[in-house]
This record gives C-alpha cells, sequence and structure tokens, in this order.
C-alpha cells in the first residue's frame, strides 16, 4: 500500500515537472510544444457551532484543506489530476487520461467526478471557487457521509457543441465503476490503496444548454444509476440489503450574470435495497438555490437555502448519514483582497435528520501560484 | 494684430497631432508574421484566450495575454472575452480545474510580448497598432478596438 501511494506522489510530481516544463516550452521559440499547468488550492478554516457534533468532521471543517491540480496537455492527448491533502486526508481524487479527436469533445479514462451533480462538476475540490464555504449536504463526497457516489473510474464523453449564434449543448456521458459500501461507508475505487474488486458499473449523464457557448451559464438535466455492493456484514443487515441499486434523477439552472449568480439544483433520488429475492423501495428528494450577489471592493453576498423531503423516512439515508441536511439556510460574506485570495465568513442554520445546529465558519482560501 | 496665419498653423498642427493619436489608440489582433492564422472570428478569439484550443492548418494557436498598460487590459476584457477580470480569473481557474485547460501566458512589458509572438509561430496576442507596426515579424489580423 505504502509502495502504490509513493508511486503517485512520484507520479504527481513527475507531471507537474511535466507542466513546468511545458510551460517553459511556450516561451519565445516555441511551436508545437505541449502546454501544461499546476494549481494548489489552499484554506484554512475555523468553525464554532452549538448543539452536538457527533459524527466525523466533513472535509470543509478540517483546519486545512489543500488540493493540487496539474495537467499537462500535447497535441490532441491531454493527463489530468486531482491530489487532495492535508491532515485527514490523502486522495488521488481525479486521474484522468484525455483524448480530444475535435476542439471540445474530450474522451477520459480513469478516475472523474460523475457528472450529473451539478456542484461537483463545477467546483472539484477546488474550495476557493465555491464562494460558499461549506457544499449543500445532497452533494457531498462520499468520505464526507455523501449519498451518492461521486468519483467513478472508467469512461468520460464529454462534449459541448454550438446551437444557432452564440449558444451551445453540452453532453456528458460517463460509464464506470462506482462505490461499494464497506466499513467506512461510500467507497469509490482508490488509486492508492489496494481495492477489494466488488465495484459495479454506474452509469451517469447530462445535458444542457448553454445561453451563450463560452459562458458559464446553463441550464440542464442530470441521470445516474449506481449499483453499490455493500461489503460490510453489519450495514448489509442494518439495511437489509446486499446491495443498493440507486437511481439519481435532477434538474438545475446555473445563470451567471454579473453581479449576479444563480444556482439551483434539485434532485430525485429513488433508492431499491436489494436482498434478493426481496426489494425494499424508498425514495427521497433534495434540492438547494444559492444565490450571489457581487459588491464593491470585491465584496461578495451569499444566501443559500437547502430542503428536502422524505429523506428522515429513508433507510439508506438514516443509516448512511444521519447528518444529513433536511431543510436549513446558511448566509455569508466573501471579500476577495488579493488575486485568487479570498476570506470568508459564513452562518449557518440547519436541520439534519437527528438535530439542528447553528454555526459560525471563517475561511481563508487561495490558488497559487 | 494678424492672427490667422499662427492660428492656422496651430489648428493644422492640433490635428495632426489628433490624428497620430487616433491611430495610437486601435487595439489590434496580432499574430506571428509567418504564422497559419489568416482570420479569426470573435468566438475564435474568445476561445483562445480561454486557453480553448484552435487549430489553423493543423497547427493549435497560442494566446498570450497583453496586461502592458491598465488601458489595454481593461479594452481587452471589455471588448475580447466581456468579463470582469474577477470572472475572467474565475472562469481560466474553473477550466483549469475541469479539464485541465492550460492558461495563457501573460506578459506585463509590451516589448517582451511582441518578442515572444515574433518568434512563435503559432502565437496569438493583441497590441497597440503602433507598436505593432513597427515589428515586421508581427502581422496584425484585425482590429479589435478603436476609440
Amino acid at each position: 500500500m505504502r509502495i502504490l501511494s509513493s508511486f503517485w506522489v512520484v507520479l504527481a510530481a513527475a507531471c507537474v515537472l511535466a507542466a513546468r516544463s511545458a510551460q517553459a516550452d511556450d516561451d519565445p521559440g516555441g511551436h508545437q510544444h505541449g502546454t501544461g499547468l499546476y494549481e494548489l488550492f489552499a484554506s484554512l478554516q475555523t468553525v464554532a457551532h452549538d448543539g452536538p457534533n457527533d459524527g466525523p468532521e466533513p472535509r470543509e471543517d478540517h483546519w486545512l484543506v489543500t488540493d493540487l491540480v496539474f495537467a499537462a496537455n500535447r497535441g490532441h492527448w491531454r493527463v489530468l489530476g486531482e491530489y487532495n491533502f492535508g491532515p485527514g486526508e490523502n486522495d488521488m481524487e481525479r486521474f484522468q487520461i484525455g483524448f480530444e479527436p475535435v476542439p471540445d469533445t474530450l474522451l477520459w479514462f480513469g478516475r472523474f467526478h460523475q457528472p450529473a451533480s451539478a456542484w461537483n462538476t463545477e467546483f472539484h475540490h477546488g474550495q476557493h471557487l465555491q464562494t460558499t464555504i461549506t457544499r449543500p449536504s445532497i452533494e457531498l463526497w462520499e468520505d464526507d457521509e455523501g449519498l451518492v457516489p461521486q468519483h467513478l473510474t472508467g469512461a468520460l464523453l464529454e462534449s459541448r457543441r454550438p446551437v444557432g449564434a452564440g449558444a451551445g449543448v453540452q453532453l456528458s456521458v460517463g460509464i464506470a465503476y462506482g462505490s461499494l459500501i464497506d466499513a467506512d461507508g461510500l467507497s469509490p475505487v482508490d488509486l492508492l490503496r489496494v481495492n477489494p474488486g466488488s465495484h459495479r458499473i454506474s452509469e451517469t449523464a447530462r445535458i444542457a444548454f448553454l445561453p451563450q457557448y463560452l459562458g458559464s451559464s446553463s441550464t440542464g438535466l442530470l441521470y445516474g444509476h449506481h449499483r453499490t455492493p455493500v461489503l460490510d456484514p453489519a450495514q448489509a443487515v442494518l439495511l437489509n440489503a446486499q446491495l443498493v441499486d440507486q437511481h439519481v434523477y435532477g434538474a438545475y439552472f446555473n445563470q451567471d450574470r454579473e453581479p449576479w449568480r444563480a444556482l439551483a439544483v434539485a434532485y430525485y433520488v429513488d433508492v431499491a435495497l436489494r436482498n434478493e429475492p426481496a426489494v425494499r423501495r424508498e425514495h427521497f428528494t433534495s434540492g438547494y438555490l444559492q444565490l450571489e450577489r457581487q459588491l464593491a471592493h470585491g465584496l461578495t453576498l451569499f444566501a443559500r437555502h437547502e430542503n428536502s423531503s422524505n429523506a428522515s423516512a429513508s433507510r439508506y439515508v438514516s443509516l448512511h448519514s444521519d447528518d444529513f441536511v433536511t431543510h436549513g439556510s446558511l448566509a455569508g460574506l466573501r471579500w476577495e483582497f488579493h488575486r485568487h485570495q479570498a476570506l470568508t465568513l459564513q452562518l449557518s442554520r440547519l436541520t439534519t435528520i437527528q438535530s439542528t445546529q447553528s454555526a459560525l465558519r471563517v475561511q481563508w482560501s487561495g490558488v497559487f501560484p | 494684430m494678424n492672427w490667422r496665419g499662427p492660428g492656422l498653423a496651430l489648428l493644422l498642427l492640433c490635428c495632426s497631432v489628433l490624428s497620430v493619436s487616433a491611430r495610437g489608440d486601435r487595439v489590434v489582433l496580432i499574430v506571428n508574421a509567418g504564422g497559419p492564422a489568416t482570420a479569426l472570428d470573435a468566438i475564435d478569439i474568445k476561445r483562445l484566450f480561454l486557453g480553448i484550443p484552435v487549430e489553423r492548418s493543423g497547427i493549435t494557436l497560442r494566446s498570450m495575454v497583453n496586461n502592458s498598460d491598465e488601458r489595454i487590459k481593461q479594452v481587452f476584457l471589455q471588448y475580447v472575452v466581456s468579463m470582469s477580470e474577477t470572472a475572467y480569473q474565475r472562469r481560466l481557474l474553473m477550466l483549469a480545474l475541469a479539464q485541465g485547460r492550460s492558461m495563457p501566458p501573460v506578459y506585463s512589458d509590451n516589448a517582451q510580448l511582441l518578442a515572444a509572438v515574433a518568434a512563435n509561430s503559432s502565437a496569438v496576442s493583441y497590441a497597440w497598432e503602433s507598436a505593432a507596426l513597427r515589428n515586421p515579424r508581427v502581422r496584425i489580423l484585425r482590429e479589435l478596438w478603436h476609440e
């Protein structure tokens, strides 16, 4: 396991060096060399809250979160990686090898973020890019008690085509190995450690309309189908299932029109707890609306409301994520005081399926270089 | 006292100065003189400066951002990418994070930028017309903005 981990760290370092070398090739005299990049996203935060907090500390509440993104491009080929590290975290979150046969159509192989999440395909692990400090409950990563497998390992097709005068359509389809449920909860294919090898195929897709082909606004539909084997005997007994067969249907609206920004998402999650031949079906909905307004002097006001229905009645939710937010709101102020540097203050009052909690968070986030 | 002669001369001088000034106030898209790019529309230009590939004759073009003075920076943001600086930087970061798109190199010195365009056959950038005309290894492709 240690050897595997070292291998990936060395590979990441090699990619960063390749990226640096490729950047140097862009200087005068360069012709058809490759290009590359590396960006380090970092954040420091502190949180104060009332009431009990028995669950694991979510990643966003770790005092330090660091995420290294590295990429190297040559011709139609590219390599992209995202390595998340810090206290309590050490994961190769994404490692993808891509082929771009025509501009804006990419075929990726590797571990990627499933395209049926409106939040995670927008911000990935880049804490600095998401205005709020915390992410909506339904968008949480697997190791933060997330309910939907977010990291898949297999093939992903991403394409963006122009439509009419200036608009566009985006299509993403992923067919890949999803997660399994072990003693730690949802566990995707791990690139740094040994895997038990029982992962099953997931299918995910997104289709979106882009009012501006090169803009960041979009409106679309999301679909995911995940078959998640339950390997942990205790969870299998509690869930009364050997397999969690999950369908996710979603719709989202992401409008980025300065100085306003709005992101609204709704998911319907259908869960079949299979213990052949018996099947128990349950479903729940979850959604959120986030509004942001840029002000003068680099300030941005933001607010978000999350809501759900039927989540408390779901055995899958209550066993898997007892901190799942059934409803609640947060608001705050972000100050971008320098290029890629920001301070954020966030107040929240969220009701989970267990309790209601108020919290105050303060965060610095930045991107280097 | 007869003011007609000096007055006319002054007027002509002002017109001449204004004419030179007006010519200098054009921002133009420039490429390497021997490069493959012959025409780029507004969408292609925006793609380039977002780090999205644009090919001509099998060669992937490379954009270079000119931050040599505040005015040309504002012209670029307003008329080329049509975003605030914050939004542009955020968009570049998002594309880098999502697809590993490379960010265009930024030049804060005009002479270095022109030298880089002159030396790289795939380079695309923008500059004041008066500066671009002084470098024979740089070709003006189109006007981006005029006062």
